[in-house]
């Protein structure tokens, strides 16, 4: 049609499925790369503080006395630098997004005195 | 003689995607003048380098702005291994490459849509933000995130794409391109568009030499400058390359350019997966740059050229970083293509040089 | 990474506005201006770089001038009128002053907390932060 430019995409958009989806009805699968938040495994983490330097935006915490390693997830800007250094390879990179919330709070994991040393 | 008034645009608009500030000087309802103002998200970046050794700034460079972040992450990579002297390897010149062009596809169809706001045309604005939903997709399949993604650092690039994605990618902007003739025809063709884009806004090519002016704005004067013709990165291995460009100076023409370079883009892109090279994708990165050195580099990001200068000073951290962007020398020309239009379309002109206020600021 | 062709000239402030006007009259492109602390292990305390780029179609040609903070600078707004952005910035965030500039916001083009912040002790600066952020 001479006027009506965008007439197929608007047939489309009218007789189609939405491009939008209901959530939070319907979550979206992320992607298997996609940055969401950082795990730790705590029986294998050995507590030496590198993650912790290499965080360009101050989110982790690791405190060998108190055997503790805290993460802010809401400071954590998702940039892979402490899982790529970590040398126990303890941390993982999920695909899940931290979930919303009405304060910024820190994740504290406790690592429980072992039977066995290192 | 007519009553001037001085009318306040911004910082808040709704068809502003950052906030700047104008004072336009009115006579009834001609702009005579217009004075700019920013400063409403200067966040001092560049003081940050003091505190964030050369390895950890890329992270802050990349936000320095949501739309042109990669932009400046591989601005910033390539300006600081071009002073520490390092070579990356081919393949991660080409994925380089490949996200930017990716990355100028999405920051169009973003402006795209910003303009068809501006002249009210909403449904045209939906319909190209959902189409460039399917390239933030992609940057979310093959980077992990889908505006800031952290992809390149000193040393090349973060994470490889493999092949069959590759092919995937290239699948995906090829369905895009029938829905994206639609969407130019609809910007370029329309009869209600083009009377509110043609004639207005207008900028000479003398002008534009003189402000200095660079990227699609410009490029739609009439000024040939295109930093990718100099054949950085592994923009030296296309086949061709011709920067795209108008001649009438106004908003259709700017709205004409950015409209072909995303055509251009996703030829490029096509180019370059064809031809990527097998390889590493990093080098490791030892020491720091060296005291004294310095080093300036440009690249042509969605807006125009943006012009990096690093200096080292012996110690991790750099001495200074400097970011020129595309927005900062073309807000002159903004202001004098301002003069002598209409009130009413004033968002569109401002709008027409994509500003990223935030980007000029830092 | 291939760089692309550039050359840093050292020249004297006295000569800036010759320089720039040869470049106009050549039909050389104004890129931009800034500052850098001019720290160098023989430089003078204070002392701060500015560098004013040109491109000239095939090069990338920059000059580089040391100015102590209280000097001033000639404007190159009549010749390059986009320069008004670079000038203003450079006088807010570093405190150079700029005289002649076409136009001059005084001060008041980034409203900084503190004048010129750039050159200032970051540790001066009164962190306002979140708590439990760092």
């Amino acid at each position: 049609m001479g006027a009506f430019k965008l007439g197929r995409m608007t047939m489309r958009s009218l007789f189609g499925k939405p491009a939008c989806a209901m959530y939070p009805v319907k979550t979206r699968e992320p992607y298997p790369r996609t940055k969401g938040h950082i795990e730790v495994d705590i029986e294998t983490c050995i507590l030496c503080g590198i993650c912790e330097k290499k965080c360009p935006a101050g989110a982790i915490t690791v405190s060998k006395p108190e055997r503790t390693w805290t993460i802010n997830p809401f400071s954590c800007v998702q940039c892979d630098s402490c899982w790529q250094v970590c040398p126990k390879k303890c941390l993982t990179m999920e695909s899940t997004y931290t979930a919303p919330s009405a304060a910024m709070s820190a994740r504290i994991v406790s690592k429980p005195e072992a039977a066995v040393a290192g | 003689m007519a009553t001037r008034t001085i009318i306040p645009f911004g910082p808040q608009h709704p068809v502003l995607p950052e906030p700047v500030h104008l004072d336009l000087v009115l006579e009834d309802e001609t702009v005579v003048a217009a004075i700019p103002q920013i400063g409403f998200v200067h966040r001092g970046l560049e003081k940050l380098v003091e505190k964030r050794d050369y390895m950890q700034f890329v992270y802050v460079a990349e936000r320095i702005c949501g739309i042109c972040s990669f932009g400046h992450s591989l601005g910033y990579s390539q300006t600081v291994e071009a002073l520490m002297g390092i070579e990356v390897p081919k393949r991660a010149e080409y994925l380089r490459v490949i996200w930017h062009e990716l990355s100028r596809v999405h920051s169009h169809l973003l402006w795209l849509g910003l303009l068809a706001d501006a002249f009210g045309y909403e449904s045209l604005f939906m319909h190209s933000w959902r189409l460039r939903e399917r390239v933030l997709d992609i940057f979310e399949e093959t980077t992990g995130g889908r505006v800031i993604f952290s992809a390149s650092n000193v040393g090349g690039v973060k994470n490889d794409i493999e092949d069959s994605q590759l092919a995937g990618i290239v699948a995906v902007l090829d369905g895009l391109a029938s829905e994206y003739a639609e969407l130019s025809g609809a910007f370029l063709n329309d009869y209600s568009a083009a009377s509110r884009m043609k004639g207005v806004g207008v900028l000479t090519k003398e002008q534009a030499h003189t402000l200095g002016c660079v990227g699609p704005f410009g490029r739609a004067s009439g000024l040939g400058a295109d930093i990718r013709a100099l054949g950085y990165g592994a923009y030296e291995d296309l086949s061709s390359f011709a920067p795209v460009t108008a001649a009438a100076g106004d908003c259709y023409a700017r709205c004409e350019v950015r409209v072909k370079e995303v055509l251009q883009s996703i030829e490029i892109i096509r180019e370059l997966a064809a031809k990527i090279p097998a390889g590493p994708v990093s080098v490791p990165v030892k020491g720091a740059p060296e005291a004294g050195a310095e080093m300036a580099s440009r690249l042509e990001q969605p807006r125009g050229e943006c012009f990096y200068y690093a200096k080292g000073n012996g110690t991790k951290f750099l001495e200074r970083f400097r970011v020129r962007t595309p927005t900062a020398i073309n807000i002159p020309g903004m202001v004098t293509a301002l003069a002598g239009c209409q009130l009413a379309d004033v968002p569109m002109i401002v709008l027409t040089i994509d500003p990223c206020i935030s980007c000029t600021e830092r | 990474m291939r760089c692309e062709k550039q050359v840093f000239t050292a020249i004297e402030l006295p000569a800036l506005l010759a320089s720039a006007q040869a470049y106009e009259r050549s039909g050389a492109r104004f890129v931009q201006c800034c500052a850098a602390p001019g720290a160098d292990a023989s430089g003078a305390d204070g002392a701060l770089e500015l560098t004013y780029s040109f491109d000239t179609g095939d090069t990338l040609e920059n000059l580089r001038i040391t100015v102590a903070p209280g000097d001033d600078v000639p404007s190159i707004t009549s010749l390059f009128p986009a320069a008004f952005v670079f000038e203003n910035e450079m006088h807010d965030l570093y405190g150079i002053s700029v005289s002649g500039i076409s136009v001059d916001f005084a001060g008041k083009f980034y409203t900084v907390a503190a004048p010129s912040p750039m050159t200032s002790d970051t540790a001066a600066f009164e962190v306002r932060g979140k708590e439990g952020s760092e």
